[in-house]
């Protein structure tokens, strides 16, 4: 073989490395999670499901206690030891969302967003700490910690925090249901800063798993 | 060069590859934007580079080949060319005709761009853009400050963004209209537009993407834009102010302001920075 041709295969062979070593590290970085268990889907999270009618509980830690970065915030699955990254949902279906926040209050950046978006009835439940349960349309913005939020969908729905003198294991709970629609992925996030840098939106909110994640309706 | 009629023949390749070349270009599938006053104006501009860069190229190209073609060496007895001398006349025409094509598409682009950057009347509807991580939203302060996740926009009437970001760097682009406008945190930049609707009654759904990579889904961050006729788009407005007076989504919403501050106490303006050493 002569040098030019080898030099064309070298160079080739180089080119697709690089191509393929993007790739995975794209793959990465979209879709494995930071915490470094089972990338796919989450089932923890789901407590109850039928064709037409799915209830997930999740829960809001300052904390997560787990994974690669077990100090920051995230949403939870009721065990405290999974991350509800990716929700397996079916498509045309009633989904409840049980979200119990345990993190304490912090202002909206977008006042927009204390506004129950999308939701079947246009309102959430909400049951605070030792507090009865309301209907809620409108948040008080005294009274936001996160959001919920589902962009393609027109979902977003703002949960409440708990107070400052509220003990560790206190926590509010918020109640609502949106419906799915045809099949597709749909990705959830937190509308609110509230992780470290670029005034907030680095970390959790822009690592898969933390404050952000897939619905995957099928 | 040797002979006039390579000049005759030149011209005469030039002129049919130029003629081919722009029919081409006028019947290219492009999809240019043409739905906005400013959109069509920019597509004019665009089609006017391309019809006199056109014959330009043509000629360097078939100048480059022609001259490679009949003026290749022969043979190893054929004698060097002669160098002719410079002809002021040919220096003279050369600088003349690239002035007046350069002064001429100054002048068009000029033109142009006082047309996008100005309204396109008086009183033009403000409506206000906020880019945040990874969601746009509109704000009018003409209808009691309502901010929206979809923007709606009436036909035949100039609008003039307003748009800022509540975080990082986005860019709004709404490519029907040729809307195109960095959305900086702090900085209040300015987009005109006027929907130019082909038909009465004209409705659209298109989309609004964002177009400065503003972090991990910046790829999902685009939001709906419906266009309407004037009196639809007036009676959806009333409609959704008075939606929002009644559920108390104005009373949560700040002052309206051309910037926000976003802090733990959110739209204050943050404390001054210590700038020293």
């Amino acid at each position: 073989m002569n040098t030019s041709r080898r030099r064309a295969i070298f160079t080739a062979a180089g080119v697709l490395a690089v191509l393929t070593a993007t790739a995975l590290y794209v793959w990465g970085i979209m879709y494995k999670p930071a915490y470094g268990s089972s990338p796919v889907v989450n089932p923890w999270a789901v407590v109850s499901s039928t064709p037409n009618h799915v209830t997930v509980r999740l829960d809001i830690l300052p904390a997560i206690g787990y994974g690669q970065h077990s100090d920051w915030i995230g949403y939870t699955a009721p065990d405290h030891q999974h991350s509800p990254n990716i929700l397996k949902l079916p498509a045309h279906a009633l989904v409840t969302m049980e979200i119990h926040n345990y993190d304490s209050r912090t202002d909206l950046r977008n006042h927009f967003f204390t506004l129950v978006q999308g939701v079947v009835g246009g309102s959430e439940q909400v049951t605070p700490y030792k507090g009865t349960p309301t209907t809620v349309k409108v948040m008080n913005p005294n009274l936001t910690s996160h959001t919920f939020t589902i962009p393609d969908l027109g979902v977003s729905v703002p949960m409440e925090g708990v107070g400052d003198t509220a003990p560790a294991t206190a926590y509010v709970t918020m109640k609502f249901t949106f419906r799915t629609p045809g099949p597709g992925k749909y990705r959830w996030q937190c509308i609110v800063p509230c992780g470290f840098g670029l005034y907030g939106f680095g970390g959790p909110m822009q690592t898969f798993g933390y404050m952000d994640g897939l619905l995957v309706v099928h | 060069m040797r002979g006039a009629n390579h000049w005759l023949r030149i011209a005469i390749i030039w002129f049919v590859v130029s003629v081919i070349v722009e029919f081409l270009v006028l019947k290219a599938p492009i999809p240019f934007p043409t739905m906005s006053e400013q959109a069509e104006g920019i597509t004019q501009t665009g089609y006017m580079l391309f019809l006199v860069g056109a014959p330009i190229f043509v000629f360097v190209w078939v100048m480059l080949l022609y001259c490679i073609i009949a003026f290749r060496r022969r043979g190893p007895t054929e004698p060097p060319p002669v160098p002719r001398p410079d002809s002021n006349v040919i220096l003279l025409l050369w600088a003349a005709i690239s002035f007046t094509i350069v002064i001429f598409l100054a002048g068009w682009g000029t033109f142009t761009l006082h047309e996008i950057t100005e309204p396109n009347g008086p009183h033009p509807l403000n409506i206000q853009v906020i880019g945040q991580q990874w969601y746009w939203t509109y704000r009018y302060p003409s209808y009691g400050g309502m901010e929206t996740k979809a923007l709606y926009l009436p036909t035949n009437t100039p609008i003039k963004f307003n748009i800022t970001s509540l975080d990082v760097v986005h860019s709004l682009w709404i490519y029907p209209l040729d809307v195109k406008e960095d959305a900086v945190p702090g900085v209040s930049t300015t987009a005109y537009v006027d929907v130019h609707p082909h038909t009465p009654n004209f409705t659209a759904h298109i989309n609004a993407i964002c177009n400065e990579l503003c972090g991990l889904y910046h790829g999902y961050m685009h939001g709906a834009v419906y266009i309407r006729p004037k009196a639809t788009f007036a009676a959806w407005a009333q409609k959704q102010e008075a939606k929002e007076r009644a559920s108390g989504l104005l009373k949560n919403l700040p002052p309206y302001s051309l910037i926000y501050y976003p802090t733990a106490n959110s739209f204050t303006p943050p404390p001054p920075q210590d700038q020293s050493p």
